[in-house]
């Protein structure tokens, strides 16, 4: 039997940190979305370059190369936090731009969808095991970069990281609107994601425009995974959940809609703070997954009933 | 089509070769690479120590300036091996001659905390390393057992140096400590002609699979004598098999009552089990909550700990309001820390064992800014680097450990700073027992004689009552009924109150971000119930 409770006085909070948590995943959603839609393909790849990120930024910025960490007064670092965070920014900017290159070259350009997938997956672990080969962090939490300072809203308490994750996100996803829809960039990239072959045909540069879009979109992964190591810490398992969630929530728009992967996001975050917080009464972490995990794909159900997905990427899977 | 099967196929290795590596010490730290399921078998090389000198005198008690081992009593006579054939733990190798019971070395005892005054007891003297012996004029017998020959003792161990980032803090610091002791030995000529080698094996992140392989290649391929050390979160793995194929496994991480219950285990820390009932004693005795929670991690013994707390509270009149249990990596806590403010507990028993499960809901209580009232207590998160992963949020609010040893023992301390100086800052409640358990092992190596067998070896283990140097404050039995003797590893554990990040040791083997828990400082358990 199901015994369904409700408390009231814990909806407040639960909303407010579920809205919170969004920032979590959203970057990274972003990151997915973007390259889908020039792709067709899982961006696997981010993944990789968010973990490889959140180490990175962790050796720049934390580890001063003390080993046995235990005095708390170490952690100087090689660099402050923001020289190091665009300094981490611009190596995934890198990684995503190489990594472009060859899927979109001549050779790859033209691999079915299903291989490019897998090349990306293999991006993802691979980068994982050359991170963890070359960095050995020493697991903990890095400070934030935005500072301590924290936020009571209707008996939630939320951090001045997570209002600033916030506000990047709804930054970047207006600044992508904008270029999307006003510049000669956006319209190349939609041109790209509406018909590769017909972009071809009139000019559009695609290597170019590919490769451009990696790159972004590998630099916003890594200032994602950057930023999540004052959240989720570094430890491999816990970066993989948050990226497979990013994941999961780009479903809901077909992997092709910012607004609904944001929509995502939230609903994701704060379905998971009214689970665990209790607003239903206690439930174990599994019966938690199933719950959230069912509500996310009927919601994707009812949003194809709304807005069915074109026959065309049907066809390209 | 050709160059995208070539792209496929490279990708599936990838994958695969990329999910078979991963958390293995790369031989920095050692000068030997654990081996793998699978890998060829590196030599065991031994670390590099600087060659051991002989102890100062001064302040050295008779006993620690022997052997510095732990010590015993009612010891065969040297060079006479235990006698009989009876199968190890069964009634026949009831300790001998215990009337007049253990002593411990001069100093105090190990029933009586030494930090009535202050934590460990100030030792000038680095404990001297276990002495070598000669072999016999006539030859050593060569190959008495298996992993046994002329000039070989060979030692397993399964570590997994892959689990949660915590290779280098934890997993890394045994290997190095054993292979440490082993080289002290050998470098005075070994046991009776006979060198001791150490062969680890790496089980990534505790991978059930990894474990059992890595247990069939020490025994099947590398032929070990016995396991030595190692540690994983699957240690309950292999229990089964080491009855089966009647191999003991010495000082092992001992986080499962399973290994208590074995006989061909010598496990060196407390049950968890036992250690539920402890802490749950202590908190009736000292706190008196109302209202209790508890947080669990998701493995057999971790539930069955919470278990006894609720039990142990449930009796004393306490009511659980908030129950939690965690998976290693859950990502965020701060839906839970919501809960655990709406339920209220007086007070929060933690027995999630991951310790960055632990720091994780502290670090999400701090910034949700909650802790319960009477404060947390947690099991066993006694690791020197502890300070620098939680802060200083639970010390301000309240928070507590219990654990085996006491912190952090001089004399462990002092031989790890001469022995092993890698290992500095980075001892932990199971470094401090398997440093005795090792010591103990390498004693009855020497007592048993040239006829080294795994039979005589456990009988030696098993026919007394081993005690820790006083600094450390623990004696342990493993013959058969006694294991859960009074006053030993699994009766008595220590309360310590975390005051402040500084939980490292200082070079005398005391620590500022500990003290003794004011209320009360030795937590006891009876010996457990049929049937528990």
């Amino acid at each position: 039997m199901l015994a369904l409770q409700f408390h009231t006085q814990l909806v407040g909070p639960a909303l407010v940190l579920g809205v919170a948590a969004a920032g979590l995943y959203g970057l990274l959603a972003v990151s997915l979305v973007l390259t889908y839609r020039v792709s067709r393909t899982i961006g696997f790849v981010h993944g990789g370059i968010a973990i490889f990120a959140a180490h990175f930024y962790w050796w720049l910025t934390y580890d001063s190369g003390v080993r046995g960490r235990w005095n708390p007064s170490a952690g100087q670092g090689r660099v402050g936090q923001w020289p190091g965070l665009l300094v981490v920014v611009a190596a995934g900017a890198v990684i995503g731009l190489l990594y472009g290159l060859t899927v979109t070259g001549k050779r790859m350009g033209n691999w079915p969808r299903l291989n490019l997938t897998v090349y990306s997956l293999a991006w993802l672990l691979g980068m994982v095991a050359v991170t963890q080969t070359v960095i050995e962090p020493q697991s903990t939490r890095i400070p934030s970069i935005f500072g301590k300072r924290v936020y009571r809203i209707f008996g939630g308490v939320i951090t001045i990281h997570q209002v600033a994750t916030l506000l990047i996100l709804l930054g970047v996803i207006a600044v992508l609107a904008f270029v999307l829809l006003r510049t000669q960039t956006g319209v190349n990239i939609r041109a790209v994601a509406d018909d590769v072959e017909a972009s071809r045909f009139v000019g559009v540069p695609l290597t170019r425009v590919g490769a451009g879009v990696y790159a972004f979109s590998a630099g916003l992964s890594a200032f994602a995974g950057a930023l999540v190591t004052a959240t989720v810490g570094m430890l491999v398992p816990e970066l993989l959940t948050v990226f497979l969630r990013a994941l999961t929530v780009c479903v809901l728009g077909g992997l092709a809609s910012f607004s609904l992967a944001l929509l995502g996001c939230v609903l994701l975050g704060v379905g998971e703070a009214c689970l665990t917080a209790g607003v239903f009464g206690p439930m174990s972490i599994g019966r938690q997954e199933v719950v959230l995990m069912t509500a996310l794909f009927g919601l994707v159900l009812l949003i194809n009933r709304l807005r069915p997905i074109k026959v065309l990427e049907v066809e390209t899977l | 089509m050709r160059s995208s099967r070539i792209v496929a196929l490279a990708a599936t290795a990838a994958i695969v070769m990329t999910a078979c590596g991963g958390g293995s010490d790369n031989g920095k730290r050692s000068s030997a690479a654990p081996s793998s399921p699978g890998q060829s078998q590196p030599a065991a090389a031994t670390p590099d120590a600087s060659q051991p000198s002989s102890p100062t005198a001064e302040g050295a008690t008779a006993a620690s300036a022997e052997t510095g081992a732990p010590t015993a009593s009612a010891a065969p006579a040297p060079g006479q091996a235990p006698s009989g054939a009876a199968v190890p733990g069964d009634a026949g190798t009831k300790p001998t001659a215990l009337a007049a019971s253990s002593k411990p070395l001069a100093g105090g005892s190990s029933a009586t905390p030494a930090a009535k005054s202050s934590p460990g007891v100030a030792s000038s003297a680095t404990p001297a390393p276990p002495s070598a012996v000669p072999a016999p004029a006539g030859g050593n017998g060569g190959a008495t057992d298996r992993g046994v020959s002329a000039d070989e003792v060979k030692f397993g161990g399964i570590m997994m140096y892959g689990w949660l980032g915590l290779s280098e803090q934890v997993w890394q610091p045994m290997t190095r400590q054993i292979r440490a002791l082993f080289k002290i030995v050998n470098d005075n000529g070994g046991i009776y002609g006979r060198k001791l080698t150490y062969v680890d094996c790496d089980d990534g992140p505790g991978d059930p699979a990894r474990t059992r392989a890595c247990y069939k290649k020490l025994v099947e391929q590398d032929k070990i004598f016995a396991f030595s050390a190692g540690c994983s979160i699957s240690e309950d793995q292999y229990q089964a098999d080491l009855k089966q194929d009647q191999i003991p496994a010495f000082a092992p991480c001992s986080l499962y009552q399973v290994e208590w219950a074995n006989p061909y285990s010598f496990p060196v820390h407390m049950d968890m089990r036992q250690e539920g009932t402890a802490t749950a004693n202590w908190a009736a005795d000292t706190k008196k909550p109302k209202t209790y929670g508890v947080i669990c991690l998701n493995i057999p013994d971790s539930q069955a700990a919470c278990s006894r707390v609720e039990k142990r509270m449930n009796a004393f009149g306490a009511k659980e309001v908030f129950k939690r249990t965690y998976r290693s990596g859950t990502p965020d806590m701060s839906g839970d820390i919501l809960a655990a403010r709406t339920a209220a507990p007086d007070m929060i028993f933690d027995y999630a064992i991951d310790a960055f499960v632990s720091a994780r809901f502290y670090i999400d209580s701090q910034q949700q800014d909650y802790w319960p009232p009477m404060g947390i207590i947690s099991n066993h998160k006694t690791i020197e680097p502890l300070g620098g992963i939680i802060g200083d949020y639970p010390a301000k609010k309240g928070y507590w450990n219990n654990t085996t040893y006491l912190l952090w023992g001089p004399e462990h301390i002092a031989w790890q700073r001469k022995y092993v100086p890698e290992n500095k800052g980075e001892s932990h409640h199971v470094l401090q027992g398997q440093w005795i358990g090792e010591q103990a092992m390498i004693e009855c190596m020497k007592r048993i004689g040239p006829n080294l067998t795994r039979v005589a070896l456990m009988q030696c283990m098993n026919s007394q009552r081993w005690e820790s140097p006083p600094g450390l404050g623990q004696s342990m039995m493993w013959s058969a009924g006694n294991r859960y003797s009074d006053d030993t590893i699994n009766r008595k554990e220590y309360i310590y109150k975390y005051v402040s990040t500084e939980t490292y040791s200082g070079d005398d083997g005391k620590t500022r971000g500990w003290i003794p828990d004011p209320g009360e400082f030795v937590a006891h358990a009876p010996a457990p119930e049929a049937g528990e």
